[in-house]
């Protein structure tokens, strides 16, 4: 695909769950470059507008491409976090074999011919966890957990990196450098995430996604009370508070 | 330790030997497959597509000595139900998640039922018990034949696509992402689970089957890192239970089946509540 053409690109994208209506026609695009944030209300489409991406929702009406593609076809360049843990806790698999399912080929019903261990320590050596690449996933701390999953996002070093609630479970230490961090690891690529904590995203980056059935693109600075509460549609006090507090805990 | 000498040693104890064999070669499917069954927890399913192949051996039985069909002898039937009944279930499991269990509830009692029709119906007198119950002392030189046969094909498919099975069993969606063919690769996962099962169920009856393709895999996974571990030591275990429970009932002259199932399933109980 041509350098400027944008890396996402959604044209009046409507979606409903039943009668509950998620996106009305989305118009946006998503270039190339500083890390963006997607925010928004509960239940306003974050997730979803996500999975639009991966492509494994279809939308209504509209049309989606990624990375020049369907998202589909751009699966293969796009790294991907899951929000919430579901994994048995029981299941019988290690840290480093979380990792290198983020390696697994396309179209294949088998393994990479040869391991690329080297991406996996690399990848590992980023989020810290290098100590644990034995150990069961399943032992690890929610916080842990979530680095592994970062680590398996972006082991393939993809195009696009989406990442649903990152900072959910993450230490503070790890947090305030997260996007450094990853960025350290694979320097070209575009990292998409979804995140709750407005003082986490004031902090780091400068452009933020708004969604809430409609998408608008801000950048940070621009995120008054007013904005908040045409978002999220409740008081801007709440919202506000809340990002507050997410601050004095960064200072921590 | 005496009735062990006179299972190897005495000649008229050859059909102990060939159950004694056919449960440490058994073990190898039953510890490879039981792993991905409890993995990616589908025991219910197994045990669903277990009862269903009663539909096909029933027919088949019918089909025998109603309309003469010779050719049509039960184990084929029991193969086709049993691979129907896999891709039935497979089929509703991905498509009706919220109807799962009632679904698969239904397809488990109709196949049974429509079996045990067919077997009244079927003019000389079968006994269902055992088909249920099967009898590990009346097997063949060619069943053990056919279960290496079994065990081959088996370790072959988990050698050739062992990470993406893990992948299957621990993340299916991130799997489907990463371009791994999830649903074709669950459904030939449960193929053959319900190949190993028809196979198995001829020879240890279809409870039998349930229990040793499921606890030994689920011990083996307390204490298992990896999936491969979990394999390995499934088949392990399975080779243990049988062979303790086939000497055992043996030198106690109490029916072979029963007592592996009571071995395993105490043991299965013992360990998850001492390991608590």
């Amino acid at each position: 695909m041509p350098e400027n053409d944008p890396l996402v690109c959604f044209k009046k994208v409507s979606l409903s769950y039943g009668t509950n209506e998620v996106l009305r026609e989305a118009d946006f695009d998503i270039e190339s470059g500083d890390p963006l944030c997607v925010v928004g209300p509960n239940g306003g489409g974050k997730t979803t507008l996500l999975k639009l991406i991966l492509g494994l929702i279809k939308p209504d009406s509209g049309s989606i491409s990624v990375l020049g593609t369907t998202p589909k076809k751009a699966r293969s360049n796009v790294g991907y976090m899951l929000q919430i843990l579901q994994f048995d806790s029981k299941f019988p698999i290690t840290v480093a074999e979380v990792i290198a399912m983020g390696l697994l080929e396309s179209g294949s019903m088998r393994f990479g011919k040869h391991i690329d261990s080297a991406s996996i320590s690399r990848a590992m050596d980023a989020v810290r966890i290098v100590a644990k690449a034995d150990e069961q996933f399943s032992a690890l701390s929610g916080g842990q957990k979530q680095r592994v999953l970062i680590a398996r996002a972006m082991v393939s070093k993809p195009t696009l990196l989406l990442l649903d609630e990152p900072t959910a479970n993450l230490d503070l230490t790890l947090e305030d450098k997260l996007l450094e961090t990853l960025l350290q690891f694979h320097p070209n690529m575009k990292i998409v995430m979804v995140s709750h904590d407005l003082g986490f995203v004031s902090g780091a980056v400068k452009q933020v996604l708004c969604v809430n059935k409609h998408v608008h693109t801000h950048p940070t600075e621009s995120i008054s009370a007013e904005l908040i509460e045409e978002l999220y549609g409740s008081s801007p006090r709440r919202i506000l508070h809340s990002a507050d507090l997410g601050h004095e805990h960064h200072h921590h | 330790m005496e009735a062990l000498k006179q299972i190897f040693f005495d000649d008229s104890l050859f059909f102990m030997r060939q159950a004694l064999l056919l449960g440490v070669i058994a073990s190898i499917p039953f510890g490879t497959i039981g792993s991905l069954v409890v993995a990616r927890r589908i025991s219910y399913l197994a045990a669903a597509i277990a009862h269903a192949v009663l539909g096909g051996i029933g027919f088949s039985l019918f089909a025998n000595h109603q309309w003469g069909w010779t050719w049509m002898h039960p184990m084929g039937g029991a193969m086709i139900s049993g691979v129907a009944a896999a891709l039935l279930v497979g089929w509703v499991s991905l498509k009706f998640k919220a109807r799962e269990d009632t679904v698969i509830g239904a397809i488990w009692s109709l196949g049974m039922a429509i079996g045990l029709l067919f077997i009244f119906k079927t003019p000389q007198y079968i006994d269902p018990m055992s088909y249920l119950f099967g009898d590990i002392l009346m097997i063949s030189s060619f069943d053990i034949w056919l279960v290496s046969g079994l065990g081959i094909l088996v370790t072959g498919m988990v050698l050739y696509a062992y990470q993406p099975l893990v992948a299957l069993c621990f993340d299916e969606e991130f799997a489907a992402l990463r371009g791994v063919r999830t649903t074709q690769l669950y459904l030939l996962t449960l193929c053959l689970t319900a190949v190993t099962i028809v196979l198995l169920v001829s020879m240890v009856g279809i409870v039998l089957v349930i229990a040793l393709l499921t606890l030994p895999a689920a011990i083996a996974s307390l204490f298992s890192r990896k999936l491969w571990h979990m394999m390995l030591g499934g088949t392990v275990l399975c080779m243990l239970f049988t062979f303790l429970g086939t000497w055992m009932s043996f030198a106690l002259d109490i029916p072979t089946g029963p007592l592996i199932i009571v071995l395993c399933g105490l043991s299965y109980l013992a360990i998850v509540i001492l390991k608590k």
